[in-house]
């Protein structure tokens, strides 16, 4: 069971002076209980991509399939969707509306249909994950601190019960707490069996947190695979766009210069090798 | 914002030409002449007279014709839905018949008037937003509007809020889009359903859009505060409007262009 | 490099009307002409309050703030301070005026109601510096999140002044965006403009003379960014963020490998190992 995308290609304003293709023939597949980072740079098409995932675009050529739903019009299949994968969006806190922070959280299940008991566990359980305390459940979404308010639209997401969460930059704004604590909020997320697809720009974070990486160049897929594989072609290729670790170029530029250094992200791990090899 | 470049709802094109280089303030009052000039007409002589000077204009400001023609359609309904109430309903001398139904020779040449009007109004006040730019639009309002600071009226402040609201629709129009995405995605049924019910369901989109405006408007008024906005006055231009003998000359074409087509058009009229 | 006194802050606080509690409390600060300072502290720690100081934008509630020597309290003072200091905010979208590029450049220098021919070149100027050069007769909306804060940059140095302040302008930009906008203020800073970021990346804070820690509305700590990095648990305290490169350069120079004095930057750290 996972998130199957089979030569997606996706053409905006198609037969216009206006057509782009922003998606042009990408594959991959999204698992549950692992965290794959989709990084490009902007106009890469990730974004395009991650609407795919919900149903909110349809392919122009290529298929999406959700545990065996294929994603299209018809016989409910986008709402079934839906509700396997949800979406937060850039700055999700742009999307509260609600009186209460209990009623914001209500909001995707009671669209769903979901019977009011069960919509009450699922509001509390996805405000517990989230770390919202019962104390602010009257409270307005919009009198929340920044922190507070994009936890509360991510709960919003969570409660309808996705077994998938696509993320668009959700540490954008944030300082290191806050970050440190969504990265664990989402980590904590993966460990209790949900697919995690985070979009972002920074390879950094995607080095150190995901399980497999798909980096988009112009709609194309230009690698994928496990962080420690990809590095090396990510020295070596150029991919547009895309703004290499500090990190992982300093070790590169040592192992030229004939360092024994592996190329990583951990500070310690390279700081060790190169005290190590600079005994040559 | 991809979908923008095909909206010509009279947007600026900017090229060089004869047109795009008069002062606003003349293609305004130029423009009012004309509104006024257009619904005097009554026969085939001043369509022809306001017809022509039109393609001449359109020929001078080198807009592609094609954009001044798409003007006309966001307004083609108002001007079909004007003409059908003319053509049927006006009273006189019966040239076909069907029924309740009735088409007066006095309403067919109603109708064509009316229809022809308002494609000609349309198409002249475009051409005025295709060959002007937003700001130089905003300056030359303001500038005209003036003398009326004395009354009271904030001619400033209102081509402030034009040009600042003109400026985000672009922004607005994306964020919609998204918040509407976001809500989509956690179920909102956003197409369905009879006027009322889609009207509340817009609540989910109206509400965040109302506070990111908002919090706009407050952003908007501390950066302009900082860099040292204090109201129109004291305040100088990077392109000054600069009038010349050509809007001098435009301006005056305009007012005897006017006269004659009303003296030319009463020549000939139909029975 | 760095001269006379630009902004003096002398025991400074300031509570929002209805606040139960100071914002900032008893900031004693002083920012010298020419001077790259940096404003450091997580969400809450009062950073933004203090910026909103320097422009007289906001006007302490207990203490004095300092201009060119003159009292932002004063109409004098603030007309002063709002020429002499600069600011770029946060949200690239929402400080924006006009709808054509070089029309907001020109914005500021209106408002001061310069000439025309005047005006002209300044926003020449200040397209070039920020690297919008080309870009001049562009739609706003048709610029990305990066080259909107350059152009808010454009517009805030389009009236000369002798400060900048950039208040958490990299916050809501992607990489590229981010580094370009550094680049900017790099040369805006060799050609002699002082400069304070407030932030809370330490990553911005690589080429500045001095920064400052602010945590829960107070100066906690003062020093050199090279000073900062060598800190232990304190950053954590202050909710602050060590990057990855310069945690490898910290455990480097902790084994001997490298002198301090070798900044945390990557060519300057190779070339220092290969010797």
């Amino acid at each position: 069971m996972s998130i199957d995308v089979k030569g997606l290609v996706h053409v905006y304003h198609p037969g216009t002076p206006l057509e782009t293709k922003a998606l042009d023939g990408v594959t991959f597949r999204a698992e549950k209980g692992s965290w794959l980072a989709v990084v490009g740079h902007t106009g890469s098409g990730k974004s395009t991509l991650a609407q795919h995932l919900n149903g909110l675009l349809l392919p122009t050529e290529g298929s999406v399939t959700v545990d065996g739903i294929e994603v299209r019009r018809g016989e409910g299949s986008l709402r079934k969707v839906r509700q396997k994968v949800g979406l937060v969006f850039q700055y999700p806190e742009q999307q509260l509306f609600e009186e209460t922070v209990f009623k914001e959280v209500s909001f995707g299940p009671r669209n769903w249909g979901v019977p009011t008991d069960t919509l009450n566990e699922r509001v509390e359980e996805a405000l517990g994950l989230v770390g919202i305390g019962s104390d602010l459940f009257e409270a307005s979404p919009l009198r929340l601190s920044g922190g507070e308010k994009r936890r509360v639209a991510i709960a919003s997401v969570l409660s309808s019960g996705p077994d998938y969460l696509v993320l668009d930059e959700p540490t954008a704004g944030l300082d290191s707490p806050g970050r440190r604590q969504l990265l664990d909020l989402l980590s904590n997320l993966k460990a209790l069996g949900r697919g995690i697809i985070h979009i972002t720009h920074d390879m950094e974070l995607a080095l150190g947190l995901a399980d497999v990486i798909l980096v988009l160049d112009e709609g194309r897929s230009a690698l994928w695979g496990r962080p420690d594989i990809i590095l090396g072609e990510l020295l070596e290729r150029d991919v547009r766009g895309l703004v290499i670790p500090d990190m992982v170029r300093f070790a590169g530029r040592l192992r030229e210069l004939g360092y024994d250094v592996p190329l990583t992200w951990e500070p310690s791990v390279l700081a060790e090798a190169i005290d190590r090899s600079h005994e040559r | 914002m991809r979908f923008l470049n095909n909206m010509t709802l009279g947007q600026y094109v900017p090229v060089e030409s004869l047109v795009h280089g008069l002062d606003p303030r003349c293609k305004i009052v130029g423009v009012l002449f004309c509104l006024v000039g257009v619904f005097m007409v009554r026969g085939p002589i001043g369509f022809l007279m306001w017809g022509l000077l039109f393609l001449a204009l359109v020929s001078a400001s080198r807009v592609p014709a094609r954009l001044v023609l798409s003007t006309v359609r966001p307004v083609w309904i108002l001007v079909v839905f004007t003409a059908v109430i003319h053509l049927f309903f006006t009273s006189g001398e019966p040239l076909f018949s069907w029924g309740v139904i009735e088409i007066t020779r006095e309403g067919a040449v109603m109708a064509a008037r009316m229809g022809l009007r308002l494609v000609l109004l349309v198409m002249y006040a475009g051409l005025l937003t295709l060959t002007t730019s937003p700001t130089e639009l905003a300056d030359g309002l303001e500038n005209l509007f003036s003398p009326l600071r004395r009354f009271g009226f904030p001619a400033h402040e209102l081509a402030m809020m034009m040009t600042i609201a003109l400026r985000f629709i672009p922004t607005l129009l994306n964020e919609t889009e998204r918040i509407m995405k976001a809500q989509i995605a956690r179920g909102a049924e956003l197409e369905r359903g009879g006027p009322l019910k889609r009207l509340r369901a817009f609540i989910p989109v109206l509400v965040p859009l109302f506070v990111i405006v908002f919090q706009r408007a407050d952003d908007l008024a501390t950066a302009m505060e900082a860099r040292n906005y204090t109201g129109g006055e004291g305040r100088s231009r990077m392109y000054p409007l600069k009038w010349s003998v050509r809007d001098s000359a435009a301006l005056v074409f305009s007012v005897i262009f006017c006269f004659a087509a009303v003296l030319l058009d009463g020549r000939v009229l139909l029975p | 490099m760095t001269g006379n006194c630009l902004v003096r802050f002398s025991g400074v606080s300031y509570t929002y009307p209805g606040a139960a509690a100071p914002a900032i409390a008893d900031i004693d600060l002083e920012i010298a002409s020419g001077e790259w300072m940096a404003v450091l502290g997580c969400n809450g720690s009062g950073k933004s309050t203090l910026a909103k100081h320097l422009n007289a934008l906001l006007v302490p509630t207990q203490g004095d703030c300092f201009v060119n020597e003159l009292n932002t309290r004063s109409e004098d003072g603030k007309r002063s301070a709002r020429r002499a200091v600069s600011m770029v905010f946060q949200n690239p979208e929402n400080q924006i005026i006009a709808a054509v590029v070089e029309e907001d450049v020109a914005f500021g220098p209106e408002n001061l109601g310069l000439p025309p021919e005047e005006i002209r070149e300044r926003v020449r100027w200040a397209l070039d510096v920020s690297g919008l050069g080309e870009m001049a007769r562009k739609p706003v909306y048709a610029l990305s999140g990066g080259q909107k804060q350059r152009l808010a940059v454009a517009g805030a140095i389009a009236q000369k002044p002798p400060c900048l302040v950039m208040d958490e302008a990299t916050t809501m930009l992607d990489p590229r965006g981010r580094q370009d906008l550094m680049e900017v203020l790099s040369t805006l800073h060799s050609g002699g403009m002082t400069l304070v970021s407030i932030t809370h990346r330490l990553e911005e804070i690589l080429r500045c003379d001095r920064c400052i820690v602010l945590s829960k509305g107070r100066i906690s700590w003062s020093g050199t960014p090279r000073e900062l990095f060598l800190l232990g648990e304190e950053l954590d305290r202050w909710g602050l963020e060590i990057p990855g490169m310069v945690k490898v350069w910290r455990e480097l120079v902790k084994k001997g490998l490298l002198e301090a004095e070798i900044p945390p930057r990557m060519g300057e750290m190779v070339e220092a190992l290969c010797r």
